[in-house]
Formats: C-alpha cells, structure tokens, sequence
C-alpha cells in the first residue's frame, strides 16, 4: 500500500519536474511576426514600405472604427479647405458640421496630423535603415526602396512644418521652431527618444536632403522606375522640390523652375489639354495629371463609413430616390464661385443639389465616388498642373514674366478661358487666383496663403490676421504631455 | 312481493348504513426518500390532529386505519427529513416521498478541486442553489444570479436575450486588463469573451440551460480561489450541473410561455409638436429662409400628422421555453439526461434568440475503486440582431426612436416607405431587408477517473473540452443606407474555439481519532486555448435577392486571426481541523501562462485561512439557540491574465491599413515589454458565519480588502516615436467593503414566510497609477478616487432672460463659456456604487407560493447617450423627447430646456449643450435603482390530485420579470453596465410568463 502511494507521489513529482520546462507555455502568434525577422529580407523590407505608403491614409486603425482620425483619407483634404475660404456648411438643420469648428478657426480646432505624419516617418525610417543592410539584395533593389521611403519622410516632414510651423520667410515674433526630426528607426524600446523641435530651417533643410536624395537614388544605375502615379518616382521628386523650393522663395524660385521643368518632361503625369478632359479626368479611377497619387485599392481601406467619413461623404450628398447617402454638408462657397469666370470649365466639376430642407447647394465634383461606389476615390496629391503654377509663380515672381504668362495661360486656355495679360504684382495675382481655382477642394488653399504671410479671408467669419496665433496647428497636448522637451506653438 | 322489496330496502339501508356508519377504512403506502428513492424505515405516519398512528416497516411500509370521512390528512415525520402532510382523499394507497432536511451547516458546498461542508468552509463563497436559479424565468443563468449573491454584481450593456454580461466579483480590479471572473462548468475552464463579430452583443456563456444547474458557487477571496492562480484575480464562478441519483427514473417537464414588452416608456414629440419646434429651432439661427422650407416641406402644425416610430419598432415579443429532463439510476449508474428549448423575441423588433440543449452527466462506478464521471453538454443557440449599437443613422433602435413623426411610415399602399426626407433608413425597411444572424454550436464536455487508491486517497484524472463554432451572416440590402454605397454588403464570419484541459489530482482526507481532521490536494493543471476566425465580406449584390452568397460580390475584406494562449500550474491545499472547531488551510499554486513576457512567465500564488466556530466551544454550551458562529480570516494572493495574447513581444502585422496598390504590407504595430506579467490581487477577508434558532436566523457577515497591483496601464510613448504606448505592469488600487447576508424564516408552519436579504458596501480607490503623484486625467483617473470618476464642468440650467445655457464655474459662479478650469468632480462614478444587493421575500400557504425579488444599486451615474441625441435641438432631422417641449421661449421663463439652437453652439455659449462632445454633466443622470425584479406566484397541487393525475409533481406558476423600477435615471435602463456606451442598445423587457412543472 505505502509502495502504491509512494508511487503516485513520485508521478506528482514527474508533473511538478515538467513544469520546469517553459516550452511548454510556447504559443506562437499566426497573424503577426517577430520584429527582429521582419525586415531581413527585401520582401520584407518591400512590405514596410508599402505599409509607410498606406499610413499616408490614415494611423493604424482607422479603417477599423468610425470616425477615425484620417491623414490623406480626408483631414489633409478638407481641413485646409474648412481653415480657409473655398468652403462653407450647410444650414445647420441638415448638417452633421463635421469640421465645422475648423471652419470658423475655432481656437484648438486645426489640422491633427502629428500622429499620422510621424507614422509614415518611423515607418519610412525603418526601411530605410533596413534597405542599407540587406545582404541578398542588390544596389538597384536597395536604391529603390530607399528613394521611396526618403520621398515619403520629405513629403510628410513638408506636410508637418507647414502645419506647425511659420514659413521661414514669415516667422512671427521670431517664432522660428519647427518639428523633431527623427531620422532613424525605433525597432526598440531602448531606442524610443523625447525629441526637441528642430529649428524651421533646418526641417526644411533635410526636406531637401531627403529629395534630393531620393533623386540620385532615382537615378542610379540600374533602377527601374517604380509604377507612377501611385508610388514615388523621379518625375514625382522633381515635382514636390519644385512645391518645396516655391514655399522657400527668395533664392529658391531658380531651383523651383528648374525642378519644374524636369517633373514636367519626365513623362510622370499627363496634362490634360481640353475642358472635356479636364472635366472628365476627375470621372477616372486613377487622375491622368497625377504625379503622385494615394491609391485606395478597396473598400476595405476607406475610412468607415464610407457614407459618413470619406471625402466625398463630406463634400456630397447625393440623393438615389429612396435615401440620401453621405453628409455634404461641406459646399462651395458663394466667394469662390464668384472668381470663376464664364465658361471656367472647372465650375464644371461641380453639382447643384437640393437638401432636404430644401437649401440649395453647389458641391465639388472632384470626388465623386470614382472607383465605383460612393466615397471610393484615390487622392491626388501632386497634379501636373500644379507643377504648371508652380513654375508660373516662380517664373513670375523671378521676373521672367513672358514665361509666366505661358504656364498662366495653359492652364487657364485648358479650362477654356482666354489668355490674361497681366504684369508684375498683378501678374503674380493672377497666378495666385488661377492656383486657387485649379487646386480647390485638394487640400491647397489654407498653405497657399500662410506660405506667404497672408491673412485668410473667410467666408462667413472675419478674416483671420496671419498675426493671429490660429494661424499654427497646436503640438497635441497628449504629446506634450508625454515629451517635456516639446516647446507648443504660442498662445496655446 | 312485498317480502322482496322489504328485502330490497333492507340491503339498500344496510349498504347506506356502512356508507355513514362504516367509518374506518385502511390506507396503506410505502414512504421513500426524495434523494435516494430508497425506502425509509421507521417513519411516522400520523393522522393529523388524532393520536392515531403507526411506523412504516422494513420495506418502508405502513398500514392506518383512517375514519371514512375524506379530510383525512396524514402527517408524516421523520429524523432529519421534512414533514410533508398528505390529503387522503378517498385513495386507499398513498406513497410519500419525503426530503432530506439540510441543516445548513451540513449543506455541501463545490469548492476549488473538491468540496467542502459549509461549516468547514474558512474562505469566503457564496452559494447559489439550482433552484433559486430556475425560479427565473431567462434564458442565461447570469441573469438568475442577479441580485443574489453577496459581492457580486451583475449588469449588461444591453437587454438583448443572449447578450453578455458584466459581471463584477467585490468591484472592478482593472483598468486595462480583464474584469470578468473565471467560469468553471463542470471542471471546464471556460472564457466568457465574446466571440461573435457582427451581432450586437453575444455571451459564450448562454448555451447553458439554466435548468440543469444543480448550484452555482462564487469564490471570492484568495483563500477560495488561490487554487486557481494567476486565472482567479476577478473571482471564479463555478457551475455544477445536476446529477442522477439512485431510484426509479424521475421524468420532468417544464413548460413555460410568456410575452415581453418595454419595462420602461418613452415619452416623444407627436407630429403637431414637432412642426412647431422643428421651426423655432430653424428660425431661431436666423435661417429665414430654412423656416420657410419647413413651412412648406411639413405644414402647418393644425394639419401635421403624427406617426409612430416607436410604435411600429416594438412588438409584444414571445417567450418560449420547453425542457425534459430524465434522471435516476442504480447503485452503480447514475444518470442525467435533459433536452430543452427556448426562444425570446425582444419587444425591439430585429433582436431574436433561440436556443436548444441536450446535456448527458453519467456517474458509474467500476469497481469498489474506480469509477468515472461524465458530463456532456450540447448546445446551439441561434441569435438575431440589427447592428452593434452605435451612432449610425441606420440602427433601428436610434433611427425608430428618432422618427420624424410627421413621415408616413407606411406608403398609401401598404409597403414601407422608404423615401424619409430625413435620408434615414426606414427602421422597418432594415428589419425586413437586411440581416445578421449569428449561430453558435457549442459541445462542453468532461470526463473523469477516479481511484481510490486506499479510503480517503482519491486519484482524479479528468479531461475537458470546450469546442465551439460560430457562423454569423451580415447582409446590407443594397437599397438600405448601410448597403446603398457599396451596392449592397455580404459579410461571412466564422469563429472556432477549441479549449482543452486537464487536471490531475491527488486528495486525502482522514479523520484521526474523531478529532484531527486532515485534507490534502496535490494536482497540475494544463489548458491550452486557441481562437480562430474568418472574417470576409464582399461588396455588390446584383439584386438584392442575393444577400445570402459570397458568391458574385467583389471581395472586400478577407482576414483571419489566431489567438492562442497555454496556462500551466501545479498547486496543493492542506487543510487541518480540530474538533470541529479550528480550522486551518493554506494553498499554493505555481502558475504560468504564454500570454507573459519571457522574463515573467511563472508566478507564486499563496493563500493561508483559519476560522474558529465559537459555538461548538464548551463554554457556549448554555446558549443552545446557537447553532454555529463562526469566525473566519484569510489573507492571500491570486492573478489576472486576462492580457492579450502576446504583449511580451515586439511585433509586424500585416493588414488592411498596411496594404497598398493591392499589394500586401507589413506595420510594426507593437513594442514589446518582456518584463510583462500579470496583475496581482491581494485579498484580506474576515467573517462572520452565524446560525441561530435551528437556522430561523442565518447568514454571514464579510468585510475585505481586495488590492490590485502591477495593474497594467500603458505608459505613453512620443508618437514621434511610431508608438503611442507600451504596457507594463504599474500601478494599484483598491477595492474594500462589506457584505452582509441575512436569511430568515420570519414565519413557520402552514403559513411559510422566508426572506433572504443582502447588501454590499464596497469603495474603489485608485492607490497609485504610472509615475509617483500623477493622475492621468486623459483616462479618467485620479489617485485617490474611484475608477469611473468624472471632471467636468457643471450643467447650472437655463438663464431666464435669454434661453442660454448655463455652466457653474470652479467657484461655483455662472458662466456660459466653461473653460477646463470650471471642471469639477461630480458626485458619483460611473462603475462602483456605493452598495447594492437583492432582497427576497416568499410566502407559502400549502401549495400556494408567492416570491418577491427586489435588486437595487445606489451611488453609480451613467452617461445617457440617447437622451442627448433625443435633445439635441433638432440639430439632426429627427424626432426628440416630450421634454423638448419645456424649451426656453420667453424672457422670465424658469425652466431646464435651454432655447432650441440647432447649431454647433448657442451664440453667446462656447460649449456645445448638445452630447458627450460639449463635456458637461447635463446628461449624465443618476444610476441608483430599486426594481422589482421578479414577482411569481406559484401552485404545486396536492397530492391527492397529483397522483391521480400519475404524477409526482406538479406546479403552475406566472411570474413578472422587471415589473416596476424605481429611478432617476432618465435613460432606457439603468442596468446598463456602467461606464459603457449606451447608444443605440436596447433596453431589458419586461416580460409576464405562464408556466408548468410537471414530474413523474
């Protein structure tokens, strides 16, 4: 009997002995994959930056839950519209005013896109400390990967500086801070930084590094060409140094033409020649004047919903009958309409609609569910002919006016006006009006009028002064809450 | 002739004489034991209110002589059993079963691993009996709980039959990681997490049938529960279900049928009251214009209609619950064997449930060693919903409630209208179109060995299996707002959960001189869980007759998850009693779980307890009317693992956000923290057990001390970093209070009056959170406050000369521009209140039996969503509440309604009125509540019809579920899980149901 105990006991022991191996908790998650393996590989290094591409859209989740903050998936559309005068709500018996707080410039009501942005960098920043040390990689694959992921950081660093930061050229009570450069990748916890904000110019000088770099990458040997318009090209670099060098002005418009001119023979994006094309550009799936444009590929990558949360839900309402989709209750402001001149063929990318309270309405017909269900768009980000009057303003504001002219007047014969005449202020005037009107709704208009100094007229409120700390995005408290070492804009 | 017919009178006179005169006759019967069937000896069968009397025989016979009269009534008696008394009638044979008389004390109770007589018992459990639990009349044995177990409290965010519940064990424990306790159904670790993906809410837990539930007991301090370790931080729940026992096969049937309907009203604008308010409301922006249109869109106030909404999205729903069950056995095998059937329709029309179980629990014994236990439960439950309640202007709930009541709901002809000026789906439209049903098939399954190696050695070796599949079906009618955009939406989703454990165990018990009592545990435990699922939906129906196939539509998503986790643990128990009057246990487990980081993968889980039953000392001796008083302490340590799945590790996920140009990408979404563990509950308890007058007055007394530490908060991290945080283990706080429980039989004998009462008083208090002194007001939590709190500035109503609204500033000043200075506490939090429990009171005369159960809550607050969207001053083109009514229009006007201004802000306010988003406490509404919960009332016939009838048993009974409340609160339910989001969810029902219990 006491041998049979015994030898149960010794069994109990044997368990208890087993738990001395821990292989026996292993479990392996399915769905995701170590760090340490993830980017060894060129497939691996290729699918991080096609994730940096997708967080251009929108921070992790956002297709997940309704009514997620968005990056290019509608905030950086709507908001520089909303910030400024190209738009207005609905009455507000109808409307959802989503954004509504931006539209009247209510204090803290900005752009919120430090989250986003700074995902796209730590994610671009990941590839490109990887791509140098593939080993089974070759120059051309490295090279490739590198120039996009660097396109990508300038491209958003851009976005941040000009959201947070004064224009070098018009720094206000010398207010001269811009955002934390982070460079390098977080791949661990040891490596997580509490950054200060670099100073503005030299954000906007490793905006240049990055593209310039980015160009020679481009242009090495043995690199093919990524797809345009839906990854970063050489055509696509050309075209945002030429945006980069017209923000910095002074010196820079020499640069700026001469990026111009080498986006627009680069064969990236297609200037469409006629009103009938223009008109029916924003009809196609993918924009022909793209140079660089966010792709939606499904559904699945739209904000939910797509009736409430996606550019076009903002911009339209369209009614089929039985029920009225989307909320449209961001429309065309009377100011804008009124610049139009007759037979602008772009007042034709525009719809009339009546509420259901019987407001009528005029909405933007840029996007306009164009990949086949509503709120299912890709977003240009740079169009051929901003290239155009790019170079226009550079040409003009360099004093070669005759150069001017001809980029003024492409765009505006292409829209079926005829040519204008004009010279030296007036001149850059018109140019700046003709921008207004080809880029609006594109997420264009507020940086066209902070980038040089100007006070931002408003529809339905007083104009806001550019002295006026609203001008700047507030730094978001949670993050000033975690990083002691950020300095917020002023006033906030 | 004549001699015949005097003959003929005689007989006839002799025959009437013996029917008067003959006034004896004999019944006889045999009287047996209810739990056993076998027959009793020795019981006394008496004539009531006679000295008439006898015994029953060996066989458990007896023979009485009883007068011819029928108001014969028997009274049988019996040591340690209840008297039942016996109508005769005019039967000559009359079989009686009596019951067991538990004295309490002796009442058994399922602990960890065992069980243990309540008297032995020094931890602190509560204990639910399967009886109390059937006596309601839902179809989830969660909801029978309610209101009757001390410590532990039970709501939902929502009243869907079949949805989940929250359940909190001595308060909330955590503030990122798992609240709910661990569920043990017959030995079977069982995770209570939703598994469903598209309904609206869904609770893996509610294939039970609450039916077969023999008792339920809460453990809830270390002590009790340290055995199960690092899964046991919220509490374990252990079910355990009927068993068969030795006798002739008992068959029973229960039938019940019933109708729901709204347990509270809602009061909205008719159609005339809307006309006018909707154009104040578009006249007081200034917009002329848009008045105008209002004019000519709905007309004039005299000749609106009025249509109602909510009218047509309710029903009076139907209940239905059939179960047979069929139970008995012989010495060497027992048996259970239950099929049932219920179905509940909810008052909301769209949101269904239907469930049908089979269980099968075998007891058999080998040999005089050896013998094996299983306990199988089938179950399917098929459940109905519209959407997860949110926002959306197409969930019914919000949509009908939100009816513009000047909008025809039906067309001329009959068929919906589905042409709403508000561009809202017509409620009706969605119900009838669009679907999202979801199946969920469930096997939960045990068996056992034991051996006896030597008497009070017991070897157990016990197998488990949960394995359960749910299939769920989404479809947007392309006509339908959910569906227009997409041209119609098709959504397969499909769950697998497959749960296995074993437990190996080795007992002793050993009773030393009739002094020393001695029990021991050894045993090791292995689960290993792994969750899969399929989510795909596809976009585009080519007519809306194809909502049910994949096939055509262009796919749209297509993604799966596997989630696995693997616990480990050995532990052992020594117990140690002397002369039933010292008790002493301890318990240690070693537990370890996959979802730990490397460095942190086993933890050590302690527990020690002692009780001293003052009663059985000798000097007590003189108070007899003290059956026990018992004292018990413990203090001890158990965990929570209710992480995710893999938080030690840094991780790349690919998925929909990652994707680019259909391309597949990869994200670094996860930092990992391999120090992560799990959080560490540390409970101090004492009690008080006490029984007094042969258990008239009993009950017990608790207070604890529940410390949460290593509380998993997630410190925030640069997003300029690419993360926004990572989780460690930091931080604690506190849950304290007392319970008390109190039975009583007010009143004994042909008139029975019983109650059972008890309340618990718990405070949380959040101790320490990420760095030293800090608050993390961004997640609501203050050190030194209870979770659940909330700073905001204070609602001060309405400025009579203008209609603006007012807010208090921080030194209690008006103002109509709250800044973040003006914030203050409010009173109460959302999660813990300051005490609730549950009362029953039963009152029983011969058959006829009425219980009353009330279950109340005071001291929480809850944030009425509903309430801010149905007075949002038309702001969204839908209806609103009576209330709107009182809106401010004149100057000198006293009331709570400010003037209607649809706009984003009253001019001259800076805060919105409207919604969480203008971060007032205007619609923040007092959650305390009395409800009578349930009122039944029930007949068992005698048994002199009964066995007429052939049966044993049988009870009629209605009874009333959620019959009246008594509340401030101003939204639909204030059982809503505090703290949740209550928009769009629907309410409990209210629900009268008609019933039948039948045995043979």
């Amino acid at each position: 009997m006491i041998l049979r105990l015994q030898k149960y006991i010794l069994l109990s022991v044997a368990v208890t002995g087993m738990l001395s191996c821990e292989s026996m908790l292993d479990t392996e998650p399915r769905t995701s994959i170590a760090a340490g393996t993830a980017l060894n590989t060129y497939l691996g290094v290729e699918a991080a930056l096609n994730g940096a591409y997708a967080a251009l859209r929108g921070p992790e989740g956002y297709t997940g839950s309704p009514g997620a903050a968005t990056y290019y998936g509608r905030e950086m559309v709507i908001y520089p519209e909303l910030l400024a005068d190209n738009v207005r709500n609905v009455n507000p018996g109808t409307c959802s005013c989503r954004g509504s707080a931006q539209l009247v410039n209510q204090a803290g009501s900005h752009l919120d896109i430090w989250e986003a942005a700074y995902a796209v960098i730590t994610k671009s920043n990941l590839v490109i400390d990887a791509a140098d040390l593939l080993e089974e990689a070759s120059d051309a694959e490295k090279a490739v990967l590198k120039a996009q992921a660097l396109f990508l950081r300038g491209y958003v660093y851009f976005d941040l500086i000009k959201t947070y930061a004064y224009n070098p050229n018009h720094i206000q009570n010398g207010f001269d801070l811009g955002v934390p450069l982070i460079l390098e990748g977080v791949d661990d916890y040891g490596k997580v930084e509490f950054p200060e904000r670099a100073g503005v110019t030299e954000v906007y000088a490793q905006i240049e590094k990055d593209l310039l770099q980015a160009l020679d990458l481009f242009s090495a040997e043995g690199v093919e060409s990524p797809a345009s318009p839906v990854y970063a090209t050489e055509g696509a670099t050309h075209a945002l140094l030429s945006r980069l060098y017209l923000y910095l002005g002074n010196d820079r418009y020499e640069d700026a033409i001469i990026q111009a001119d080498a986006a627009l023979s680069s064969g990236v994006g297609t200037f469409q020649e006629t009103p009938e094309s223009y008109v029916s550009m924003w009809e196609q799936a993918s924009n022909p004047e793209s140079m660089f444009e966010l792709q939606f590929a499904s559904t699945a990558e739209l904000p939910q919903n797509p009736n409430d949360n996606t550019i076009q839900a903002n911009y339209q309402q369209i009614n089929t009958g039985t029920t009225r989709i989307g909320f449209g209750d961001i429309v065309v402001a009377d100011n804008l309409l009124e610049e139009y001149e007759a037979g602008d063929a772009r007042r034709e990318v525009m719809v009339d609609y009546v509420r259901s309270d019987g407001e009528q309405v005029i909405e933007t017909n840029k996007f306009q569910g164009s990949k086949g269900s509503f709120g299912f768009d890709n977003v240009p980000v740079i169009r051929v002919s901003e290239v155009y009057l790019n170079r226009a303003e550079s040409y003009a504001r360099s004093g070669n006016e005759g150069e001017a002219l001809n980029d003024l007047n492409k765009i505006r014969n292409r829209a079926g006006l005829p040519d204008a005449e004009a010279s030296g202020n007036e001149l850059i005037e018109a140019i700046l009006k003709e921008r207004r009107l080809e880029l609006a709704f594109e997420g264009h208009r507020f940086f066209d009028l902070t980038r040089l100094g100007r006070n931002i007229p408003k529809e339905t409120i007083p104009a806001i002064s550019f002295g006026d700390y609203r001008i700047l995005a507030p730094l978001p408290l949670a993050e000033l809450d975690v990083n002691q070492n950020l300095e917020q804009n002023p006033k906030y | 002739m004549k001699k015949k017919t005097l003959l003929f009178v005689f007989v006839l006179m002799i025959s009437w004489q013996t029917n008067v005169f003959a006034q004896e006759r004999q019944v006889t019967g045999t009287v047996s034991s209810t739990e056993t069937n076998d027959v009793l000896l020795g019981v006394t069968v008496q004539l009531k209110n006679t000295s008439v009397g006898t015994v029953t025989d060996l066989d458990g016979s007896y023979s009485i002589t009883v007068p011819g009269n029928e108001n014969n009534i028997l009274v049988f008696t019996y040591m340690g059993f209840e008297s039942r008394e016996i109508e005769v009638g005019d039967r000559n044979v009359v079989n009686v079963s009596l019951s067991e008389f538990v004295e309490s004390l002796d009442e058994v109770l399922v602990v960890g691993y065992g069980t243990q007589k309540r008297k032995e018992v020094s931890g602190a459990i509560s204990s639910v009996k399967g009886e109390e639990i059937a006596k309601i009349t839902t179809p989830g044995f969660d909801r029978a709980i309610q209101g009757k177990a001390a410590g532990v409290q039970i709501n939902s965010s929502n009243g869907i039959p079949g949805g989940a519940t929250e359940v909190r064990i001595r308060g909330t424990g955590s503030i990122n990681a798992g609240n709910q306790p661990l569920y043990i159904i017959d030995g079977v670790q069982v995770t209570s997490d939703s598994r469903t993906a598209n309904l609206a809410s869904s609770n893996p837990l509610s294939g039970l049938n609450s039916e077969d539930i023999a008792s339920i007991e809460i453990l809830k301090d270390a002590a009790a529960a340290s055995i199960y370790g690092a899964q046991a931080g919220n509490g374990v729940i252990i079910i355990t279900t009927k068993k068969g026992s030795t006798g002739k096969p008992v068959i029973s049937l229960d039938v019940y049928t019933g109708i729901t309907s709204m347990a509270q009203d809602i009061d909205l604008l008719n159609g005339p009251q809307w006309v006018v308010l909707n154009r104040e409301a578009q006249v007081n922006t200034g917009n002329v214009l848009a008045g105008y249109y209002a004019d000519a869109l709905y007309g004039s106030p005299e000749s609106a209609p009025t249509y109602d909404w909510l009218d047509a999205i309710t029903r009076s729903g139907k209940i239905y619950n059939a179960q047979l069950s069929v139970s008995g056995g012989t010495e060497k095998t027992k048996y259970y064997l239950s099929g049932s059937y219920n179905s509940q329709e909810h008052q909301f029309k769209g949101y269904d449930f239907a469930r049908g179980t089979f269980r099968v629990n075998m007891d058999n014994e080998l040999s005089d060693k050896i013998s094996l236990q299983t306990r199988i439960n089938l179950s399917s439950v098929k459940q109905h919903s519209m959407d997860v309640p949110s926002f959306q202007t197409y969930n019914i709930f919000i949509s009908g409630l939100a009816g513009v009541p000047v909008e025809p709901i039906y067309n001329e002809d009959g068929s919906i209208n589905t042409n709403l000026r508000s561009g809202w789906d017509n409620p009706l439209f969605s119900i009838a179109n669009n679907k999202n049903t979801g199946i969920t098939n469930q096997v939960v399954g045990n068996f056992a060995l034991n051996y006896d190696i030597i008497p009070g050695l017991r070897f157990k070796s016990s197998y488990s299996l949960e394995y359960t599949t749910v299939k769920e079906e989404l479809f947007y009618d392309p006509r339908s707002t959910a569906g227009i955009a997409l041209n119609g939406v098709v959504r397969f989703n499909e769950a697998e959960v497959t749960n296995w454990q074993t437990d190996q165990t080795l007992t002793f018990n050993k009773l030393i001189n009739d002094k020393h009592s001695i029990n021991a545990l050894l045993g090791f435990n292995y689960r290993n869980e792994t969750f899969t699922n399929l989510n795909t939906q596809g976009n585009g129906v080519a007519i809306p007759e194809f909502g049910e196939t994949l096939t055509g539509t262009t796919p749209a998503v297509l993604s799966s998850a596997y989630n696995q986790f693997i616990t480990v643990g050995v532990f052992g128990r020594v117990g140690y009693t002397f002369d039933d009057k010292y008790i002493i246990q301890a318990t240690l487990r070693r537990d370890g779980s996959s979802r730990f980081g490397s460095n942190n993968k086993f933890g050590w889980f302690p527990a020690i307890s002692g009780a001293w039953r003052i009663a059985q000392e000798s000097f007590m001796e003189d108070t007899g009317f003290i059956s026990e008083l018992k004292l018990r302490a413990s203090y001890g340590e158990t965990g929570n693992s209710e992480i995710s799945f893999y938080p030690g590790l840094s991780l790349f996920a690919s998925n929909a956000d990652a994707s680019y140009n259909s391309n597949a990408g990869i994200l670094f979404n996860q930092l990992g923290n391999s120090d992560l563990g799990w959080e560490r509950n540390v409970t101090t308890n004492f009690g008080l057990d006490y029984s007094l007058f042969r258990d008239r007055i009993s009950g017990s007394l608790d207070y604890f001390v529940r410390t949460t530490k290593d509380l998993l908060l997630n410190r925030p991290l640069p997003n300029t970093s690419g993360f926004s945080s990572i989780a460690e283990n930091i931080g604690s706080l506190e849950n304290r209070g007392w319970e008390i429980g109190l039975n009583t039989v007010n009143l004994d004998g042909d008139f029975k009056w019983t109650t059972n009462f008890n309340i618990t008083f718990i405070k949380n208090e959040i101790r320490s959170l990420l760095n030293p002194g800090e608050d993390l007001p961004a997640s609501n939590l203050w050190i030194g406050r209870p979770m659940g709190s909330r700073f905001m500035p204070k609602w001060a109503g309405v400025n009579p000369a203008d209609g603006r609204a007012m807010w208090y500033t921080k030194d209690g000043d008006i103002t109509y521009t709250p800044t973040q200075e003006d914030r203050v506490f409010l009173k109460d939090n959302l999660t813990t209140p300051d005490y609730y429990g549950g009362i029953t009171n039963t009152f029983g005369y011969k058959g006829l039996e009425l219980s009353m159960f009330f279950q109340y809550q005071v001291g929480t607050m809850q944030q009425d969503q509903p309430r801010a969207w149905l007075l949002s001053d038309f702001k969204y083109n839908g209806n609103q509440y009576v209330e709107a009514l009182n809106r401010w229009t004149t100057p000198g006007q006293i009331t709570d309604t400010p003037r209607l201004y649809p706009g984003s802000q009253a001019p001259g306010t800076s805060s919105s009125v409207f919604g969480s988003g203008g971060g007032t406490d205007r619609f923040y509404s007092d959650a305390s509540y009395l409800r009578l919960k349930s009122l039944s009332l029930g007949y068992t016939l005698p048994e002199s019809l009964t066995s007429r009838l052939r049966l044993d048993h049988l009870r009629v009974y209605i009874q009333g579920y959620n019959l009246l409340t008594w509340t401030n609160y101003t939204g639909l339910d204030p059982e809503f899980a505090a703290g949740s989001y209550n928009m769009g969810s629907v309410p409990q029902s209210r629900s009268y149901t008609l019933g039948i219990q039948a045995s043979l």
